[in-house]
């Protein structure tokens, strides 16, 4: 009698949910527009406005704070006051209670988050430290990138960095970050920041890289003696010399780190720049960033599911026990929300290497899910498969684990359970036990028939033994 | 028994001395025993080939449903003892062991015996 009950909260669950999307249908993000910005002191607003008119015109609303200022939780009583959070605040060395690091690493574990965190070569310790939590090891204060072949002339120490995409471009970066008409666009980026390494965390997503002869050195003024006298280090270079690094959390929030502050002004955003051998170009940067931000604000690469579905062959109602052997199908309803074209929805979602697990402790079944039909409102894709349930019973779970970078981690499972044949769903009067049938049978026709004859035969009988015991007693 | 210990003069006198003995043995039967008890032989003998072609069904082609195995060939061996039992106890060259039974008894418990055989049979059947 509980079900029912579980049903009618799954309802209502399902009822709040939709509320929550329909309320945030006009801003871009699948998760809401607020966004917090964390700025230092030292980081002069005006000098960013490209950026925050940028974010603005994707729906954001942006409310500043510095480093230090007291201020709200980011969540308060389970609920969030924030859905977004910019740290621009590289040199800041202590925060308010509010932006200290467990509270931050806790917002976006647990209330999904999403963080851009923008650094520069006065980075403190206290950020080379936070970014240490999530595996990602940042060069030390007043380094920076440096590129002798691919520079604007305006830096004498060659750190103002002109990077093709294509050449920066992590082979690993999924097209949810980068979209692939960015990929082959020609115009540069100007990078002018600090250098990061990436760790082992599997959770990590590179997404650009310093180019071939970019490497990490030092910004400090050496006279020739003491460059020649200096303990030769180990130099992060090429592909090791991470630029742009993002993170999702196993609970969905999404998280940036990008090494150059100055990336994001007014005077790289889309301005004209001459290379070294005095070509001129126009910036990439504000494309970068804002594809870059699309996804990290959860603009698009985000998928859900919406809706999922277990039932007997040649049935439409979802059961709470399969029997073992018989064809089960599920189904599996996916969309993705995106960003085209300045457009924001919910959209089919399409792959074809989408599978299904049937789980007891071990998957029994792990079967590719096929595409069917895009759902009749036109924002969903509806996957299914038909599978012969094993010969096990136990309690078994309908798994649909996708774990792609870049796209939203999708994990999903029902319970049921796979029970043996009821007594009476044996298959009955089998062919090949006909001779048995036919043993059985005889058998009771020889007891019927025997005891007839014994019975007809009593006279003759009585008088046979009279006779056999007169035999012997004579 | 005489014939197989007299040593073996050709296969031909061996052969007719066994046929003579079968011939004997089969008229000494035929003529010594009451027709009760030929009755029971007869249908013994009917058990016993049903077992046999059951028993080489099950090794030969399939086993396949086992509960109607084991119930017919149980059925078909249960009858058996039973019918031998039967045969025990009225044959007069063993009638003597069981003093205390008249036929009549010992036909009364072979049916009931048999009727509760029968219908364990039929439930393991399928």
């Amino acid at each position: 009698m509980l079900w029912p009950k579980f049903k009618a909260l799954e309802v209502l669950a399902q009822a709040l949910v939709a509320s929550q999307l329909l309320a945030s249908v006009d801003a871009k993000s699948a998760t809401g527009d607020r966004i917090l910005v964390v700025l230092e002191p030292a980081l002069k607003q005006g000098s960013y406005s490209h950026f925050w008119q940028s974010l603005e015109a994707r729906g954001f609303k942006l409310t500043f704070k510095g480093p230090k200022e007291e201020q709200a939780p980011l969540t308060e009583y389970d609920e969030k006051n924030f859905d977004h959070l910019i740290m621009m605040a590289p040199s800041t060395t202590s925060f308010s209670s509010t932006l200290k690091p467990k509270n931050l690493v806790d917002a976006m574990s647990s209330h999904q988050i999403n963080t851009l965190f923008v650094l520069s070569p006065s980075i403190s310790e206290a950020q080379r430290d936070l970014a240490r939590e999530f595996d990602i090891e940042f060069q030390e204060r007043d380094t920076a990138l440096i590129d002798d072949f691919h520079y604007s002339p305006v830096s004498a120490k060659h750190d103002q960095v002109l990077l093709n995409i294509s050449s920066g471009l992590d082979s690993e970066a999924p097209t949810a970050i980068i979209p692939s008409n960015l990929r082959t666009s020609l115009s540069p980026l100007l990078y002018q920041g600090i250098v990061h390494t990436l760790g082992q965390n599997p959770y990590l997503i590179p997404v650009l890289h310093a180019g071939a002869t970019g490497f990490s050195d030092e910004l400090l003024d050496m006279d020739e003696d003491e460059l020649l006298d200096r303990k030769k280090k180990n130099i992060v270079a090429g592909e090791q010399a991470a630029l742009v690094s993002a993170l999702q959390t196993r609970s969905n929030a999404r998280v940036g780190w990008i090494g150059s502050e100055s990336m994001l002004r007014d005077d790289s955003w889309a301005a004209q720049v001459q290379d070294q051998d005095g070509q001129a170009s126009t910036t990439g940067n504000g494309e970068f960033l804002n594809a870059f931000t699309a996804w990290v604000l959860q603009e698009t690469g985000v998928l859900k599911v919406v809706h999922t579905d277990h039932h007997r062959v040649n049935e439409t109602t979802p059961r709470e026990m399969y029997r073992i052997k018989v064809d089960v199908t599920y189904t599996a309803t996916l969309s993705q929300y995106t960003t085209e074209n300045g457009e924001s929805s919910w959209k089919p979602f399409t792959a074809n290497d989408i599978q299904l697990d049937f789980t007891m402790l071990d998957p029994h079944v792990r079967t590719l899910l096929h595409k069917r039909a895009v759902t009749a409102d036109g924002k969903a894709t509806e996957y299914d498969v038909t599978f012969k349930c094993p010969d096990r019973h136990g309690v078994f779970k309908f798994v649909l684990d996708y774990w792609r970078p870049g796209w939203t981690f999708i994990h999903e499972q029902s319970v049921v359970s796979v029970v043996p044949f009821r007594h009476d769903e044996y298959p009955r009067f089998i062919q090949g036990a006909w001779p048995f049938y036919t043993g059985a049978f005889l058998t009771s026709t020889v007891f019927l028939s025997f005891c007839a004859l014994w019975l007809y035969s009593v006279e003759g009988n009585k008088k046979q033994v009279v006779a056999v015991k007169t035999k012997k007693t004579q | 028994m005489a014939v197989t210990k007299t040593p073996a003069k050709s296969t031909d006198t061996s052969a007719s001395a066994l046929q003579s003995s079968i011939s004997t043995l089969v008229q000494n039967y035929r003529a010594t025993t009451l027709t009760r008890t030929k009755l029971i032989d007869c249908f013994l003998l009917v058990l016993v080939v049903s077992g046999v072609l059951q028993f080489a069904y099950r090794i030969l082609v399939t086993s396949y449903p086992f509960n109607a195995f084991l119930g017919s060939f149980g059925g078909t061996v249960g009858q058996f003892v039973l019918l031998a039992g039967l045969r025990a106890q009225t044959a007069p060259d063993t009638i003597g062991d069981f003093k205390g039974t008249s036929q009549e008894r010992a036909f009364a418990e072979f049916c009931a015996a048999s009727i509760v055989l029968h219908l364990f049979m039929y439930n393991f059947l399928g």
